[in-house]
């Protein structure tokens, strides 16, 4: 199968190239027109000849028409379409900037004239504008990226408040996040009920879930593309909104018009501001616990227009969760002299760094190279000062230290060559050094200093791909391509080649069948206790020991789009199966906690997967009542030797049925709402079905003990979750901006969902429930 | 542990409510529970009880009223006798090195079956034995922790025709010897009051074992009473062993992955298992 579609791969240039008549090439770049944004997949289609083509990330389009009369339309969601009629007799670079219609509200969208969803050879991918995200109701307030993400059909949440993606039944490590193209390894804050991305400062978000293009590699399950704004080249304007456990505040504007821009967001929460007063010492007492915890990010961006074949962008992003906690001891309620203090510190955040540098070379031919930096990194620490105990006329410190984490250095190349309407190729490569860093403990007192721990493993990861987007003719449509990855760690080498296709038939104009094929290879590994997104989950390489996780996909589906109530509807219908080999696991009874000195290796074993399903989404763009449907149908398997007797077992977020209903209505110029409602069948967990008198004398201790009986792993389920959220806009025109004050209920009708289940007692099964009703309130200025 | 205390700490400041949960949980209907160690040279004992549902608070009902049936290679050798105050079955059948079976006929349950075998015994020596009296400085409390224990090399031949199990047990002490790599990793499993080690040959199969130990006394020098014993095992109590201390571990710890008990009951569950002892060395 492999080899034939490689050989596929190679026909398909050589034929091509054959009947060529004489062409021009039709090129150049696609902005916004208030904020000089690129604007990314924006439509260019010649209404004459019926070619057409999109822009790429950076907004560069390149189109080659026959030497003829041409009607060129340059589209894009949510802005006015612009059409021009002239005769291609040379290659001319025309630059567009697309004007926002204004009269939509901002979560609106037209389509009209947009690319159409049965256009695209692109299947199994979502691309969801942030305005949208930005109005569905959110928990506490918080916009975020990755709740969104979870609405959509084949993505699943993890537990309740969790952000983590599950998709197409895979886990959380097998999704490649994203921003502006440096790897994100932990996308949560707050053990996962917040996403790192700030919505303020993104400009766009697209998900892949199968059929993935050559040029994505590393992780079986998806890919969530994030890129930032890159900054308003025209004018200064900003963006500040305070909510109940947060603020953000948000800057964009040239440098020089027209030539540089910045964009500079940062958001921090302050419930520790709030709810340190309340643990002070207080009277009568001779001790004090203070606890805080608050978590920022900072995403920042500099964009640099050289000429009109180069750009420099130097994107950043910082984010930390930081626990602090202080606790002191006096010699009595009354004494100000301290006996004791112990401070202490749990830290975890991402940082990343990207420098781009883009160059068209001509108007065929466009590169964008980048240098990228990620780090991931857990500190936990302590420094405990005993006042009463002095070591050489000093009290006595102790200092504990334990970090682990992961740190990449990149470089990348992706080239995109359009020779013709009818192909769009891409290549390239990359390679990371990935330094994984399994745990270091540090002790240190007057009399000693210890270390523990191994040092960071470094793994060397490289790629190569090329794909062809062909259009053979009006009906098919073809996404061939071919993506190779190598991984060096421990002096093991690992080599894989990874087919890739998908493909789009045109059954008439607004219906279209499209089926894919993918593989992919992925050589890292989180060691995770699955329930809940803890900092201290672990980035491993695969080893000599640990062989890299593989998965193969195929999926079929249907696109179409009609009118209904005069606006455009969007339908599709997917199905898929997706193997998964090489998975890891804890073996029975491992401890999720990674101690220094312990060999991760040992702890895990290795199984396979099985997802397959069906996905139905239903959309509507336009119109004042906007909005979609989402179902999955799903059922996802693990089978490991050594759990479970080696029988299958359901994965723990196998979940048969997905609905997420979404809805925006904009009642009037001051006023729209939002609703969500998401139901999903529950949890497969493992409880004890009963239990029975263990065999005398295997206790080491003695006495009689029990043992409980399962009956099999995940065998249980936990409860349907279900939960409506709603939320109402209330737009004000002010002198200098705009105001927005935000309103949203989570959780409305107070659903106790379920967290997690325990036995309290022999024969009481209890429900641990996290967010009951949750109103929250916001204030956003634009000025 | 700090870095628990703050998850648990967010964890139990997030929960908004405890509630009785409604789940359906899968019925289990009462299985008949078997669990009986065959020893060489012991007196055989069986224990037959049923499984009782999680959701049931009384107490384990023991099964007085069951034919249970040993076999060696195949022949019946005895049936055993009920006595009702131990809620136990009995045989004084001579236990051998062999293959055993087990059947049991009870009125209320399925019938249960079961194999396992008492392995040969296994000839090992303690050599070098030595007590030992010394003290070390202890970083943590800038003090000097005194200790004394016996050091002494286990000494045995493997046999390479076979896939072999053993357990080494001490009565007394703690085993102090840091790394012990003879279970596929660190074996060491101690605790005050006696230890106990197993292993499987995976990693000497077939070798001539001389494995050095330490365990620590604390202040009992009597041979009598820091006698150490060797066991093979069938590989029904090596896997029975395992799963159930690991059970014992991952219990109401969340953090950890739960853990199945191995059962070789058919039609029911617990275990029928052969071991050997040694002879006891003091």
């Amino acid at each position: 199968m492999r080899k034939l579609l490689i050989l596929t791969l190679f026909l398909v240039f050589k034929v091509s190239y054959s009947q060529q008549k004489t062409t021009h090439t039709i090129s150049g770049y696609i902005r916004d027109g208030q904020t000089g944004e690129s604007l990314i997949s924006a439509s260019v289609y010649d209404l004459k000849s019926k070619k057409g083509t999109v822009s790429n990330t950076y907004g560069f389009y390149s189109l080659t028409l026959e030497e003829d009369s041409a009607i060129v339309q340059f589209s894009y969601t949510g802005f006015h379409t612009q059409t021009f009629k002239m005769y291609v007799s040379k290659s001319v670079e025309i630059n567009i900037d697309l004007m926002a219609d204004n009269v939509l509200m901002e979560a609106e969208i037209v389509v009209e004239n947009a690319a159409k969803l049965e256009e695209s050879t692109r299947m199994s991918t979502i691309d969801i504008p942030i305005q949208q995200i930005k109005s569905i109701p959110a928990l506490m307030g918080e916009v975020d990226v990755l709740k969104t993400m979870q609405l959509l059909p084949g993505v699943q949440s993890g537990n309740e408040g969790a952000s983590g993606l599950y998709v197409r039944g895979g886990s959380p490590d097998q999704n490649l996040i994203l921003l502006d193209d440096a790897p994100v390894y932990n996308a949560s804050h707050l053990f996962g009920f917040f996403s790192v991305f700030n919505a303020d400062a993104i400009n766009s978000v697209s998900l892949i879930k199968g059929g993935f293009p050559a040029r994505y590699g590393g992780r079986l399950s998806s890919v969530l593309d994030i890129h930032m704004k890159e900054g308003n080249m025209k004018k200064v304007e900003g963006e500040a909104s305070i909510g109940l456990i947060s603020s953000k505040l948000t800057v964009q504007g040239p440098i020089k018009v027209d030539t540089t821009s910045f964009i500079i967001s940062a958001r921090r929460t302050y419930v520790d501001v709030l709810t340190v007063p309340f643990m002070k010492r207080k009277q009568g007492r001779d001790y004090e616990d203070v606890f805080r915890y608050y978590f920022h990010d900072v995403n920042a961006k500099v964009n640099h227009k050289f000429s009109n074949k180069d750009r420099l962008f130097l994107s950043f992003y910082g984010g930390l969760d930081r626990f602090l906690g202080d606790s002191r001891q006096w010699e009595s309620a009354t004494s100000e002299v301290q006996t004791y203090r112990d401070k202490s510190h749990l830290d975890w955040g991402n940082l990343t760094g990207t420098m781009r540098w883009n160059h068209q070379f001509s108007d065929k031919l466009f590169m964008n190279t980048a240098l990228i930096y990620s780090k991931y990194e857990y500190d936990m620490g302590s420094e405990s000062t005993n006042y009463l105990d002095s070591v050489n006329n000093q009290p006595s410190n102790e200092l504990f230290q334990y970090v682990s984490g992961i740190q990449d250095y990149g470089a990348k190349i992706n080239l995109d060559y359009l020779p013709t309407a009818k192909h769009y190729m891409k290549t390239g490569g990359s390679v990371t050094r990935h330094a994984f860093n399994s745990g270091v403990l540090q002790f240190q007192n007057a009399t000693s200093d210890t270390t523990l721990g191994d040092d960071p493993i470094i793994g060397w990861e490289w790629s190569g791909y090329v794909e062809d987007d062909w259009k053979i003719n009006q009906r098919l449509k073809l996404n061939l391509g071919v993506h190779y990855n190598g991984f060096n760690v421990r002096n093991t080498n690992y080599h894989s080649f990874q087919p890739r296709i998908s493909t789009r038939y045109l059954i008439n104009e607004n219906l279209s069948m499209k089926a894919s094929y993918s593989e992919m290879q992925q050589y890292i590994h989180l060691l995770t206790n699955a329930n809940v997104g803890l900092p201290t989950d672990l980035w491993v390489p695969a080893t000599d020991n640990v062989l890299p996780q593989k998965s193969r996909q195929v999926a079929l589906g249907m696109a179409k789009t009609f009118r209904w109530l005069n606006e455009n509807m969007e339908i599709s219908v997917e199905g898929y199966y997706k193997e998964m080999e090489n998975l890891i696991a804890y073996k029975p009874g491992a401890s999720y906690f990674n101690v220094p000195g312990e060999n991760w290796e040992d702890k895990i074993t290795s199984g396979e997967g099985w997802s397959y399903g069906g996905e139905f989404f239903l959309q509507r763009k336009s119109g004042d009542f906007t909005g979609w449907i989402g179902y999955t149908l799903s059922w996802t398997e693990r089978q490991f030797d050594e759990l479970n007797d080696g029988e299958k077992f359901p994965y723990k977020f196998d979940r048969r049925h997905d609905l997420s209903l979404v809805g925006m209505y904009k009642f009037n110029e001051k006023w729209d709402i939002a609703a969500t409602w998401v139901y999903g069948t529950g949890n497969a967990i493992t409880l004890p079905l009963g239990n029975y008198l263990q065999a005398g004398g295997v206790n080491p201790w003695g006495g009689e003990s029990t043992i409980e009986y399962y009956g099999g792993r995940n065998s249980s389920r936990m409860e349907a979750y279900h939960r409506f959220d709603v939320g109402a806009n209330l737009h004000k025109q002010k002198k200098k901006g705009e105001a927005v004050w935000n309103f949203s209920v989570y959780n409305a009708y107070n659903r106790r969902n379920p967290f997690y289940y325990y036995f309290d007692q022999p024969g009481q099964l209890k429900k641990v429930s996290l967010f009951p009703v949750l109103p929250s309130v916001s204030y956003r200025f634009k000025f | 542990m700090r870095a628990f205390k703050y998850i648990a700490f967010s964890l139990i400041a997030l929960t908004a409510c405890e509630t009785d949960a409604n789940i359906d949980l899968q019925n289990l209907d009462p299985l008949l529970v078997a669990n009986g160690i065959a020893k060489n040279g012991e007196v055989f004992e069986l224990e037959l009880s049923q499984t009782k549902s999680s959701n049931d608070t009384t107490s384990f009902t023991f099964v007085n009223n069951a034919t249970a049936i040993l076999m060696k290679e195949g022949i019946v050798v005895d049936t055993l006798t009920m006595v009702a105050d131990s809620n136990a079955y009995y045989s004084d059948f001579n236990l051998t090195p062999g293959s055993y079976d087990l059947v049991v006929n009870s009125p209320d349950y399925p019938n249960i079956t079961s194999s396992t075998i008492i392995p040969n015994v296994i000839n090992y020596t303690v050599e070098n034995i030595e007590y030992i009296t010394d003290s070390t400085y202890n970083e943590w409390t800038g003090d000097y922790d005194y200790f004394d224990g016996y050091n002494f090399d286990l000494v045995f031949q493997d046999d390479a025709s076979t896939t072999d199990f053993y357990l080494f047990e001490s009565f007394n002490g703690y085993l102090e010897t840091e790394s012990i790599f003879i279970d596929g990793g660190n074996a060491e499993e101690s605790y005050k009051g006696g230890f106990k080690l197993t292993a499987n040959d995976g990693a000497f199969n077939g070798q001539n074992m001389r494995i050095n130990m330490f365990v620590e006394s604390y202040g009992i020098n009597d041979p009598q009473l820091n006698g150490f014993v060797m066991y093979r095992l069938s590989e029904d109590y090596y896997k029975y062993y395992k799963s159930a201390r690991a059970h014992q571990n991952a219990v109401g710890n969340p953090f950890a992955e739960y853990v199945e008990v191995y059962n070789n009951i058919q039609d029911g569950v617990g275990i029928f298992a052969g071991m050997t002892e040694g002879n006891r060395t003091n």
